[in-house]
């Protein structure tokens, strides 16, 4: 069994004001894919390399299984790592790269042999095993770096952003492989991007940081939707979400014309008049007759859709925007627009705390 | 070097490595920049090379050709001997015991000094105050060698320190005469030890800091013990280095030459048991309290002393030769 | 926070950052070197003690570890004068410094030149520098101290300082051709396009961005010919133009004869302090320099 618990950790860097990780809770499932994303500084890195044994742990446990490692040598957790820079000795063949660890164990050679060609045909690179990494291309690499974690058969896989120095096209077809093998081998595995697409189409759960804090840990499906707080709303989904101040009144909360109804629910929830209102660019619509006037100042086709970007006049003075537009029906620069709320399902961000409040 | 080495990799296989190395620019460029710069090559490169060729290039050409001459230096006239020298140098037992003694102090002390200076790299890896400490075992490498012999010999004297502390503890039978003749050779290769490790510490510090942590890392997760990272990250990912510091002591033993007049007095030369190759020529032609002026015979001591030098890089860059690896 | 930021950080000893046994070799290790440095540590004061010692104190068997009651600075003013080191001190002064500069100076436009031309013949020339650090002088000594004598340059500073010269080129050149290479290009095809000459952009664009690498070559250049006595042994036999190392060796032989020990160590930190004075100021530099073609 090869579950994760992560309790209480914290970690505090000598000299630092805040804490790099402060007090993670994570449950992660045998045979799990998490993903742990957040901008640079967020801590999972850290989170990570502590759970590799990389990193000293200052306050909590960590179990893998129902083993506590919390002061176990990074050898002796039976996790692999896979590092960013993808750590390939320069000085040795591919296949002496994957055998590495094995060899370092003192695994006779034979059964090392074996373990290194069936992971090299699982990669696809079997081709490559008498060449230095050097002679290799970025994604070949990559698959090496997959094989020498691969080879050890560990409980536990570490992926620290082992796409960011791929090309855009090569990232999205290693994310696929990536996860195709690692359904395939059944291991749990954490994963670190700061690519909030990555997170949400590779982790069976995304477990979002900020500022050394876990923001939220949930399906992609639930992040996308509901959003726990302002900062995950914000940071999932591209383009960013539009978030908008408002403050309550009567009708619900308005930023001049501009509203939206507020439950009762809701309102015993606020803590203050002040909310921030969460509104996908989907949310939106292009109308002749919307309440809110805005004016177009770049339209981003995607091809399948095209994205307005615009500045409104609300009450508060100038609000960026962006909606989203049918491929082939969308204004034009410098247009003056009109634009309505069309999803009943708003998201209602309490204005102090920023968490999410619900209907 | 290295921007045609990646060139030439990124044609071959069409695609671009992935890894962050900066591929160097050619210079120039080509254009009318270049043939403009082109035309300026040689009057930058002149004075310089005028120096050098005249008094380092020419007179080593020179050497080879008084080596070949019987010979008084200025007002004498030159008396073609063929390679007369060379027999004679080689039937004579001192020139023989000097030989032997250069490549004594060639290889047992740069033995002693790399495993030494190797193994302080790694110890002063976690170490406090290791930039301290390294300064501090450093510094010996820039003291005059007339210095060292000095401040050495008042260590070393019968009557000197070193003795008196091993009186001191008890030690009595280790005390012994180490500026004899019969220890001074004992004393010269643990002074050359002593004073150049700093400098190659230096040097192997510098290339094993470049070691990116992260291969120490990855090494503690499969478990490695110390050896084991020093055997298969420290040792291969520094190798090029060890190949420059290898060659440069390598060029530095043979020109090991005041620390070993100083350790004597100045009139005489010094005692047998510590000439080396260098000793020898000195004393051959301009030394001593009467200078023997043995033109020919020291300028074949150059030339044997020139050849040692560059067979000796050569071996070294061959036995430490290994495919250029760049991380 | 980027991993270089992260590397920084978390530059702790192993023993805490994992239960790692660093164990006894790095005990063993650990004091070793701080005997190592302990000792030469000591060294450089007892010597400097020494120098203000009555000279029968030196070697005595009750007083050679004690210190002086009253410093003899007598001792250096007898080195100075009766012993001439202060005049070997102004030799080499004058020696070492216009060598220094001049071979910077010659070797600075060579190294540019081959580092960044494009000409077929800056890869030979470039090997056949690098070569010259491999000429032992004994290769070369004999015949520049016949050619001295022929047109007097054997007991003259001017002829060691041209010899000097010549023998540190390849040196410098090699050290600045490294650093000339890590200089960016786009510098001066932007002052190109400016329409400024080669020679107009070497010296206004490149050589202030080349300082640091100067000063470096500067500093080694000067640390190591200030200790040269090598060639002085051969070249040199007037005392009058005897540089410091062998003014020293000459005070030391006739040491062995006059007992006047506290003249000599009074020599040796003569010798010695101005370059403890250049390590302590410009160390750094020094360390770099000499790691820069190793490491490169």
């Amino acid at each position: 069994m090869s579950t994760i618990t992560i309790s209480g950790v914290t970690r505090r860097y000598p000299g630092a004001k805040t804490a790099a990780v402060d007090n993670l809770d994570l449950d992660i499932a045998d045979g799990e894919f998490l993903v742990l994303v957040g901008p640079s500084g967020c801590g999972k890195t850290t989170s990570l390399r502590m759970l590799a044994g990389l990193e000293g742990i200052d306050d909590g446990t960590i179990h893998i299984g129902d083993r506590d490692v919390t002061r176990l040598a990074p050898s002796k957790r039976d996790v692999a790592m896979v590092f960013q820079n993808y750590v390939l000795y320069p000085h040795l063949t591919v296949a002496e790269n994957i055998g590495f660890h094995l060899m370092i164990r003192k695994t006779p050679k034979a059964e090392i042999q074996r373990l290194v060609k069936d992971a090299a045909a699982l990669l696809d690179i079997t081709e490559h095993l008498d060449r230095r990494p050097a002679k290799l291309s970025g994604g070949q690499r990559q698959r090496v770096a997959m094989g020498r974690a691969i080879v050890r058969q560990p409980q536990v896989f570490l992926m620290d952003e082992p796409l960011s120095n791929l090309d855009a096209k090569l990232r999205a077809q290693t994310r696929v492989q990536i996860s195709t093998l690692q359904r395939r081998l059944g291991v749990t595995a954490v994963y670190v991007t700061h690519d909030q697409v990555e997170a949400m189409t590779m982790g069976d759960r995304v477990a979002v940081m900020d500022g050394g804090v876990l923001q939220q840990c949930d399906t992609p499906r639930a992040l996308y939707e509901r959003p726990a707080n302002v900062f995950v709303a914000g940071f999932i989904g591209s383009p960013q979400m539009n978030l908008i101040g408002a403050k309550v009144d009567g009708n619900g909360a308005s930023n001049g014309t501009l509203t939206v109804p507020l439950s009762a629910a809701q309102r015993s929830n606020l803590s203050s008049g002040e909310v921030t209102l969460g509104l996908r660019p989907g949310s939106l619509t292009v109308t002749d007759h919307g309440p809110v006037r805005a004016e177009v100042e770049v339209v981003e086709e995607t091809g399948a859709d095209a994205y307005v970007y615009c500045t409104a006049d609300l009450g508060d003075g100038p609000t960026h925007l962006v909606v989203r537009c049918p491929s082939r029906a969308f204004p034009a620069k410098g247009e003056r627009i009109g634009l309505a709320v069309t999803d009943p399902d708003i998201h209602v961000f309490d204005g102090v705390t920023g968490r999410r409040v619900e209907h | 070097m290295s921007a045609v080495a990646a060139g030439t990799r990124t044609a071959e296989k069409g695609v671009t490595p992935a890894s962050t190395v900066a591929t160097r620019p050619r210079p120039g460029g080509g254009g009318s920049l270049s043939a403009k710069r082109n035309r300026l090559f040689w009057p930058f490169v002149l004075p310089a090379l005028a120096f050098y060729a005249v008094l380092m290039l020419a007179p080593t050409v020179a050497t080879a050709w008084i080596s070949l001459q019987r010979w008084r230096a200025q007002g004498d006239p030159m008396e073609f001997v063929g390679l007369q020298n060379y027999l004679t140098l080689y039937n004579s037992d001192v020139f023989r015991t000097a030989f032997w003694h250069t490549l004594e102090i060639l290889v047992v002390c740069g033995v002693a000094i790399f495993v030494i200076a190797f193994a302080m790299t790694m110890a002063l890896r976690e170490m406090k105050g290791r930039r301290a400490a390294r300064s501090m075992l450093f510094f010996p490498y820039l003291i005059s060698p007339v210095v060292i012999a000095i401040g050495l010999g008042l260590v070393l004297d019968p009557t000197g320190a070193l003795n008196h502390a091993l009186q001191g503890i008890g030690l009595t039978s280790l005390v012994k005469p180490w500026l004899s003749p019969d220890h001074i050779f004992m004393t010269l290769v643990v002074t050359i030890i002593w004073v150049s490790t700093g400098f190659y510490v230096l040097l192997l510090m510098a290339g094993v800091e470049r070691i990116p942590r992260y291969y120490y890392e990855d090494s503690d997760l499969a478990g490695a013990s110390a050896w084991q990272k020093f055997r298969h990250v420290t040792l291969p990912l520094t190798w090029d280095v060890v190949t420059v510091a290898a060659v440069l002591w390598v060029i530095n033993a043979f020109k090991i030459f005041e620390l070993i007049v100083a350790f004597s007095t100045l009139g005489d030369a010094p005692p047998l048991q510590s000439r080396t190759l260098a000793v020898e020529q000195y004393y051959m032609t301009v030394g001593g309290r009467i200078p023997a002026y043995a033109m020919g015979r020291g300028a074949a001591v150059g030339v044997l002393t020139l050849l040692l030098v560059a067979v000796s890089v050569v071996l070294m860059r061959r036995l430490m030769r290994r495919e250029r690896v760049e991380f | 926070m980027n991993i270089a930021q992260r590397d920084k950080i978390t530059r702790r000893p192993a023993s805490q950052e994992a239960p790692l046994s660093r164990g006894a070799f790095q005990v063993v290790g650990t004091v070793t070197i701080w005997i190592w440095v302990g000792f030469n540590a000591l060294l450089l004061i007892w010597v400097a003690v020494a120098s203000l010692k009555d000279s029968t104190a030196i070697f005595s068997q009750s007083k050679a570890f004690s210190l002086p009651s009253a410093p003899q600075w007598a001792n250096y003013a007898n080195a100075w004068v009766d012993s001439s080191i202060g005049r070997a001190f102004f030799n080499t002064l004058g020696v070492v410094v216009i060598a220094s500069v001049v071979v910077v100076a010659i070797s600075a436009p060579a190294a540019y030149a081959l580092s960044r031309f494009s000409t077929r013949a800056a890869s030979p020339m470039t090997s056949l520098f690098a070569i010259g650090m491999g000429i032992p002088l004994q290769a070369t000594v004999i015949p520049i101290f016949v050619g001295f004598q022929g047109v007097g340059l054997v007991n003259s500073l001017t002829g060691l300082t041209l010899v000097y010269i010549a023998a540190q080129t390849p040196f410098t050149v090699f050290l600045l051709t490294g650093f000339f290479r890590s200089l960016p290009f786009e510098l001066e095809e932007a002052a190109a396009i400016d329409g400024a000459s080669v020679l107009r952009s070497f010296r206004e664009i490149m050589l202030p961005l080349a300082k640091p690498g100067l000063i470096t070559a500067l500093t080694l250049n000067i640390v190591f010919l200030w200790n040269e006595t090598a060639l002085v042994l051969y070249l040199v036999q007037d005392d009058t133009k005897f540089t410091l190392g062998r003014s020293l060796l000459n005070l030391a032989t006739v040491a062995t004869y006059t007992s006047n020990w506290g003249a000599m160590f009074a020599g040796c930190v003569i010798v010695v302090a101005p370059v403890l004075l250049t390590y302590i100021l410009l160390g750094r530099r020094i360390t770099e320099g000499m790691t820069l073609g190793a490491a490169k």
